[in-house]
């Protein structure tokens, strides 16, 4: 490490004149009176009182490490590594400082009842709501979100399914073949909770109301859907876990996306 | 230029007695750098507290002696200069007047210890005890057991330091005895006072902050 330091570390070693010493406990004990009446001063607040304290020990120290201490003669790593030491504890006080110093009290967030979970009537309606209007706004979201993998037909043959094993649903195929069926709720519990061991997920992401417009078009695409599925029973343990819709519903703890957006940015005043 | 202050032997995996010299003082203050992070923790909690109940430290800290606090201030320096005296007699292989800078050291810390004796024993007969040993009931913050858990743990841990210096000069001044010690081997003096000097720097601060700052 030190080539070039060579050298320079290996002349003989320093001796300091007494003197320097004379002069540097003088200096110190000077200083100590000092500190000590500046202590019954009053320099206008307490920050400047500290100030003045915190100067007047400086000074001593730095006595203390130049003379006695030999920093003055010293020239190698050792006035580095007591410098950065020095910064870094500096950086401590002042990030915990200026830390305290922008502290306002706490206010309490309020955080109101996150946007109330769908009712139940209302999935009563989204259920019931088969119309073209629905249908097709389920089919914009099949092609956004499913066809990869199910196909812009639907025949199970999208380019990213391709890998899958089992195959992505073709939905032309027979009711048989659906692994819950084709009944309304048995199409709504399989994109609520996808299905296991295959490349199925859960699309919760997608509100209620998308969700039951997707089941809608879904069916429109079998030429046979049937009124009853495998999956059927359970459509209630569904709505109540997993949308937190009907009497037992569990709460959901997170809150509505643009909810929190509104509090982040709030905090900021 | 003559290399009159080497040791004649040293450690072989060293370039020369003057490159051992140096990486052993260079040892010694990363030890110091370590110290002084360690006092510094304790600092930052104080300047948070202090900045956070300052009506509360003012009147705690009138409890706290300064006549006392200022006599210990001159002993630790007085001994900081016995000590570097040590050091650089031993330099000039004045080993006699070394030693009895090494043993004023050793006194003058002893005198501080037993300053802080009296005080402690003061403050354990007030009550003034640190966290749930808290018991005076003249000072009127509920939280005033703070500045104390603060006094004790700062100067406590500096007491601690103070005897450890102790006990190595103790051992200084045992080797410098039995001969070990001259113009051409005092790195061990050397090294100490440097530790030594660490424990006055901590003093120079500890003392303004606990006693005297309002």
């Amino acid at each position: 490490m030190a080539n070039t330091n060579h050298n320079k570390h290996e002349h003989s070693h320093h001796i300091v004149p007494l003197k320097h010493y004379w002069l540097t406990i003088f200096a110190l004990l000077i200083l100590t009176i000092v500190t000590v009446g500046a202590s019954y001063i009053n320099f206008g607040s307490s920050a400047y009182n500290w100030a003045v304290s915190m100067a007047i020990a400086c000074t001593k120290a730095s006595l203390v490490l130049m003379i006695f201490m030999g920093l003055k003669w010293d020239d190698n790593l050792n006035r580095i590594s007591i410098a950065c030491t020095v910064a870094a504890l500096a950086t401590f006080v002042w990030l915990a400082a200026s830390d305290l110093w922008v502290r306002t009290e706490e206010k309490p967030v309020a955080i109101k009842k996150a946007a109330a979970a769908v009712s139940m009537d209302e999935v009563k309606k989204f259920e019931a709501d088969a119309s073209a209007a629905r249908i097709a706004h389920g089919k914009e979201l099949f092609l956004q979100t499913c066809a990869t993998c199910h196909g812009a037909e639907g025949n199970g043959d999208g380019a990213a399914g391709a890998a899958l094993n089992p195959k992505p649903r073709n939905f032309h195929a027979a009711s048989a073949e659906w692994k819950n069926g084709t009944s309304k709720r048995s199409i709504y519990v399989t994109l609520a909770e996808g299905i296991k061991g295959s490349g199925m997920a859960s699309y919760t992401s997608l509100s209620i109301e998308d969700r039951w417009a997707l089941v809608h078009f879904i069916r429109s695409m079998n030429s046979n859907p049937q009124d009853s599925g495998k999956a059927d029973a359970h459509y209630a343990e569904v709505l109540e876990k997993v949308d937190g819709v009907g009497p037992n519903a569990v709460a959901k703890e997170s809150i509505p996306i643009d909810l929190a957006i509104d509090l982040m940015v709030g905090d900021k005043k | 230029m003559s290399d009159s202050h080497a040791k004649t032997d040293f450690s072989p995996w060293y370039r020369s007695a003057a490159h051992e010299f140096e990486s052993q003082k260079f040892g010694m203050w990363l030890f110091l750098v370590q110290e002084v992070m360690l006092f510094g923790g304790l600092f930052v909690g104080f300047i948070v507290y202090n900045y956070l109940y300052p009506e509360m430290f003012r009147e705690a800290h009138h409890m706290l002696d300064k006549r006392m606090g200022a006599i210990n201030t001159v002993f630790l320096l007085i001994s900081s200069l016995t000590m570097v005296l040590g050091v650089a007699y031993t330099q000039r292989n004045e080993i006699k007047k070394a030693m009895v800078n090494l043993f004023l050291t050793f006194c003058l810390a002893g005198a501080f210890m037993v300053v802080k004796y009296f005080e402690y024993s003061h403050k354990f007969h007030d009550g003034l005890l640190p966290g749930k040993y808290f018991t005076n009931t003249e000072l009127h913050a509920p939280n005033s057991y703070l500045f104390f858990t603060l006094y004790f743990m700062m100067t406590g841990l500096h007491g601690i330091h103070v005897l450890g210096g102790m006990i190595c000069l103790l051992w200084l001044m045992l080797r410098m005895w039995r001969g070990d010690f001259s113009d051409k081997n005092f790195g061990a003096v050397e090294f100490v006072g440097l530790y030594w000097h660490l424990v006055d720097l901590i003093w120079i601060f500890l003392f303004p902050l606990l006693y005297l700052v309002v």
